[in-house]
């Protein structure tokens, strides 16, 4: 399945949708909406993973850049991360510095 | 502590009892009297549950000047509990211990000195 | 000899002067302090700089109340020592203690206490926890007697181990946490005999050197907490705080009971150096047990309050131990018992070393003030009796001193490496900013021991404070619930990583990963110049739960768990064939810090940096990955280590260093490898296939070495044609 990786503003709000597989390839294609995502100086990044099957480590490596370009206070939370992708994110050692949630904030 | 003689063969076997807490101690002289200079005797600690830390060493220093004067000893009848305690201290090795009075009495006859001796 | 106990009696003054409390007396010897046997009699002889009258007060084996009180007269008393020969007692069968009466104006800081009977600062041995975990008698006034006992022991010919200390690697360990545990199928659990029964096991493994944890009496009811998860009572397991200085635990001892434990102690040090073993000696002057103001008074506090103890100027008590008192110990008498106490234990119980703990109260002068040239630590240094023992300071303490680098040395201590440990943890659970002060740690921290050489360097990835190895890298957070506090003690700054699950994990890649990163931290600790320390149990991934302070816990959260030994023969190889190369590498070994040249002649530096391509090291601050190459002339011929060590999460190409002349890279150990392929035995270790690229795995270690091919067998060659 194609990748996407879909970016909206909400507020002060950054919310990455993504869906498929992010594997090396589409990585690319990650990265740069990451970068949108981040010149936009968003209090809090929201990765929405609930459709993303698969994480590569190079698709860790566009998370690890990213919190080290935003400021400490932004977090970046994941939401609807698959047993999967958020083992491979533990196992890598990155889970500390990222807040995993069922629903995106503001959702009810 | 009372002490009993007797002769297996030319084996003096010198049976000692009593409670060696440190109430009594050994009496290395009495024990040195009954070993037979240039001979062999066997130490039966059967009756005896403990020896204290004096006693001890008055048994090292009795076997060793036995010893010394051409004498030859073994220990037999050490309790579990003798055993460990000798053992735990480092005491154990010092001494040529058999298993019983049988074997104590073979083990000096058949020694070398014993047949240089014979 | 015709009568093996006569007791010799040729000399003018073994024989009584006069009577008092109804035995025979007369003024004693001052030297040596403490009770001592001496023909007829027993001399006894203790100092206070400002007692009015001393009286020895004498007991029957567990008797509560005293059968005699003999006052000193003032024709025992030279200066502020008294000493009395007493004849006549039943020395197997006495304990004894004294009642000390201070001045009529007692000055600010005096504690003197008449009402109680105080123990002998200089007690041989001590009664009152001959068995671990007896019930003490409630309201117990005298609890800790001292006690007579024999000096004299076959050493057959037993003295100090003569080694290098560079030559050194340290194995910490608790005595009854060693052999308690049912599974470690020994004759006296948790003894020093028992210790004695797993010397095969510490020869095999390889260590060469026993740090024991406290082995002074201490009083192990010491603590009023419970435990909020059993119900049960917590102990003090670990036995920092001390009441017997000159006293082996009788409570570690399987003949304590019967008061033999000097001679089952002197007995382990005689097997241990029979195996080649050292023995240290964790020590601890910093602070005693008596407390605070609300602690027991025991000895000093009763004899000389006011020398012993650091006190403010309206006489209350210093805490830079954070435990409730300070030991004065750059006090002129202060220092004097302990330099007697230490050479005491160099001589008495052929002890090879000390480890000071909380060694920077050792470093404050009377009031607090950190000394430049502190006194006790320059006469430790320049003893003559000591001059061969290995001194190791715990550089700081927990009043804010904090020494690692700056421990007055005299050239003479080593320290606690505290900085080695901080980063070697970090850079493992993949920190940025580690590679720089990584490379310096492990070519000896000249930046802290230019002057001193690599072996002042005691380095160290965890030891008895913090999380055992395996739970470094099964847990984020401390887990110290058990121990009464709400977890609020224990440091949070443990820079651990669970490597992706918190506690126990079924989950293969998890354990892999632990496995993995426990191997890592070993090769890295065993491969770095310095002295290296290794704490008990880690070899076999000994694990507390995730208790990082585990001070109290007298049960098989602390005990050594024999059985690991067959879960984990994986990481129990690895180590110990890591303990065979460090032995066979003398290089790694050495007290100098490498320079950068090519000392040695053999054609490449003794010491280069690279990263995934050779001599090209990258510093920079987002780079996991470090590659150090050491070169020196080996016993058998030049000798090459190559070791590089990643801590990224993916794998990396390398491009490896060219080896000169006929010398090529031979693989000793892959953490990414499985098992046996992870380590090799030293000296056969397979020539790589590929002597210019190799593959370094994720999270991974590679140690290669460089040797020169075999020359080819004429002989082959003959056959051949």
């Amino acid at each position: 399945m194609t990748f996407t990786a879909d970016l909206c503003h909400e507020d002060r709000t950054a919310v990455l949708t993504l869906t498929g597989d992010l594997d090396t390839p589409s990585a690319q294609v990650f990265q740069d909406q990451m970068q949108r995502a981040i010149n936009g100086q968003p209090d809090r990044l929201v990765l929405d993973l609930t459709a993303l099957r698969h994480l590569t480590s190079a698709a860790v490596r566009v998370l690890v850049v990213a919190r080290q370009k935003l400021a400490d206070e932004v977090p970046i939370i994941l939401v609807g991360a698959q047993t999967g992708v958020e083992r491979t994110i533990r196992l890598i050692g990155i889970d500390r510095s990222l807040v995993f949630s069922d629903a995106r904030p503001g959702d009810r | 502590m009372k002490l009993r003689t007797r002769t297996v063969g030319t084996v003096a076997v010198i049976s000692l009892s009593g409670e060696l807490d440190g109430r009594s101690t050994l009496d290395g002289d009495q024990v040195l009297d009954l070993i037979p200079r240039q001979g062999r005797a066997l130490l039966d600690f059967t009756d005896v549950s403990y020896l204290n830390s004096r006693s001890l060493r008055i048994l090292l220093l009795v076997y060793r000047h036995a010893q010394a004067s051409g004498s030859q000893v073994a220990l037999v009848g050490l309790s579990e509990r003798l055993r460990s305690v000798l053992l735990a201290v480092g005491f154990l090795s010092f001494f040529v211990v058999a298993a019983d009075v049988a074997t104590g009495v073979a083990l000096l006859t058949n020694s070398p000195e014993a047949s240089a001796t014979a | 000899m015709s009568r093996p106990v006569h007791v010799v009696r040729d000399r003018i003054d073994s024989f009584p002067t006069d009577e008092v409390g109804g035995f025979p007396v007369r003024p004693g010897r001052p030297f040596p302090f403490g009770a001592t046997l001496v023909p007829g009699g027993v001399n006894f002889s203790l100092f206070s700089s400002a007692a009015d009258a001393l009286s020895l007060v004498l007991f029957r084996l567990g008797e509560r109340e005293p059968f005699a009180e003999l006052p000193f007269p003032e024709s025992c008393r030279i200066g502020g020592v008294w000493a009395m020969t007493v004849f006549g007692l039943d020395y197997e069968h006495v304990e004894y203690g004294y009642r000390v009466q201070g001045p009529a104006q007692p000055r600010i800081g005096d504690r003197f206490d008449p009402s109680r009977v105080l123990t002998d600062p200089h007690a041989r041995a001590l009664s009152g926890r001959k068995v671990w975990a007896t019930p003490p008698q409630p309201d117990d006034p005298f609890p800790h007697r001292a006690r007579l006992t024999f000096d004299d022991f076959d050493w057959e010919g037993d003295t100090p181990v003569r080694c290098t200390h560079g030559d050194l690697v340290i194995y910490e360990l608790h005595v009854r946490g060693y052999t308690r545990h049912p599974a470690s199928d020994v004759t006296h659990p948790g003894t020093y005999a028992g210790l004695v029964e797993k010397i095969p096991y510490l020869k095999d493994l390889g260590v060469n050197c026993v740090e024991l944890m406290p082995v002074f009496e201490f009083d192990e009811f010491d603590n009023d907490r419970v435990n909020p998860i059993s119900g049960d009572r917590l102990m003090n397991y670990w036995g920092y705080s001390t009441l017997g200085f000159f006293a082996p635990k009788a409570g570690y001892a399987a003949t304590g009971r019967y008061g033999m434990q000097r001679d089952e102690f002197k007995n382990l040090v005689k097997e241990l150096h029979r195996a080649g073993i050292a023995v240290v000696l964790d020590v601890v002057f910093n602070h005693t047990a008596e407390g605070n103001e609300n602690g027991p008074t025991i000895h000093f506090r009763g004899l000389d309050n006011r020398t012993y103890y650091m006190l403010t100027a309206d006489g209350q008590y210093y805490n830079f131990s954070g435990t409730g008192n300070t030991l004065n110990c750059n006090h002129p008498i202060v220092r004097d018992y302990i330099l007697s106490c230490l050479r005491y234990w160099a001589s008495e119980y052929h002890v090879d070393g000390f480890r000071f703990d909380l060694a920077a109260i050792l470093d404050r002068g009377e009031d607090g003030t950190p000394l430049k040239s502190p006194p006790l630590v320059e006469a430790l240094s320049y003893d003559p009796l000591l001059r061969d023992c290995i001194l190791i300071a715990e550089a700081w303490d927990a009043g804010g001193l904090y020494q690692v680098g700056t421990f007055p040395d005299y050239q003479r201590w080593s320290e606690w490496n505290g900085r080695y440990r901080d980063v070697l943890r970090r850079f493992l659970k993949g920190d940025p900013g580690t590679v720089g002060e990584l490379a310096t740690r492990q070519v000896g921290s000249p930046d802290l021991y230019r002057h001193r050489g690599a072996h002042a360097s005691i380095n160290f990835v965890t030891c008895h404070d913090g999380f055992t190895l395996a739970d470094l890298v099964s847990y984020n957070d401390k887990h110290n619930e058990e121990n009464g506090e709400d977890n609020r003690d224990g440091t949070d700054d443990n820079s651990s990583w669970n490597c992706g699950a918190e506690g126990p994990s079924d989950d293969p890649q998890v354990r892999s990963l632990r496995l993995r990163q426990m191997k890592n931290a070993m090769a890295l600790l065993l491969t770095s110049q310095g002295i290296p320390m290794i704490c008990a149990g880690d070899e076999v991934a000994r694990t507390q739960r995730g208790n990082n302070n585990a001070y109290c816990h007298d049960g098989p959260l602390n005990w050594f768990d024999w059985s690991l030994l067959d879960e984990n023969q994986e990481l129990f190889r690895f180590v110990r064939a890591c303990l065979a190369f460090r032995a066979e590498h003398p290089q790694l070994r050495s007290s100098e810090h490498p320079c950068g040249e090519d000392r040695d002649d053999v054609g490449l530096p003794d010491v280069s940096w690279h990263g995934a391509e050779a001599w090209q090291p990258d510093w920079s601050a987002e780079n996991r990955l470090l590659a150090v190459m050491r070169s020196s002339a080996g016993p058998n011929g030049p000798d090459h280590i190559y070791l590089a060590a990643n801590a990224h999460w993916e794998p990396q190409d390398l491009s490896l260093p060219e080896l000169p002349g006929e010398c090529r890279w031979h693989r000793f150990a892959d953490t990414s490898a499985a098992a046996p392929a992870d380590v090799s035995q030293p000296g056969a270790e397979p020539i790589l296939a590929d002597q210019h690229q190799i593959t370094i795995g994720p999270r991974s270690l590679l140690i290669l070495v460089g040797r020169p091919l075999p020359a080819p067998d004429p002989t082959a060659l003959r056959s051949i044609r």
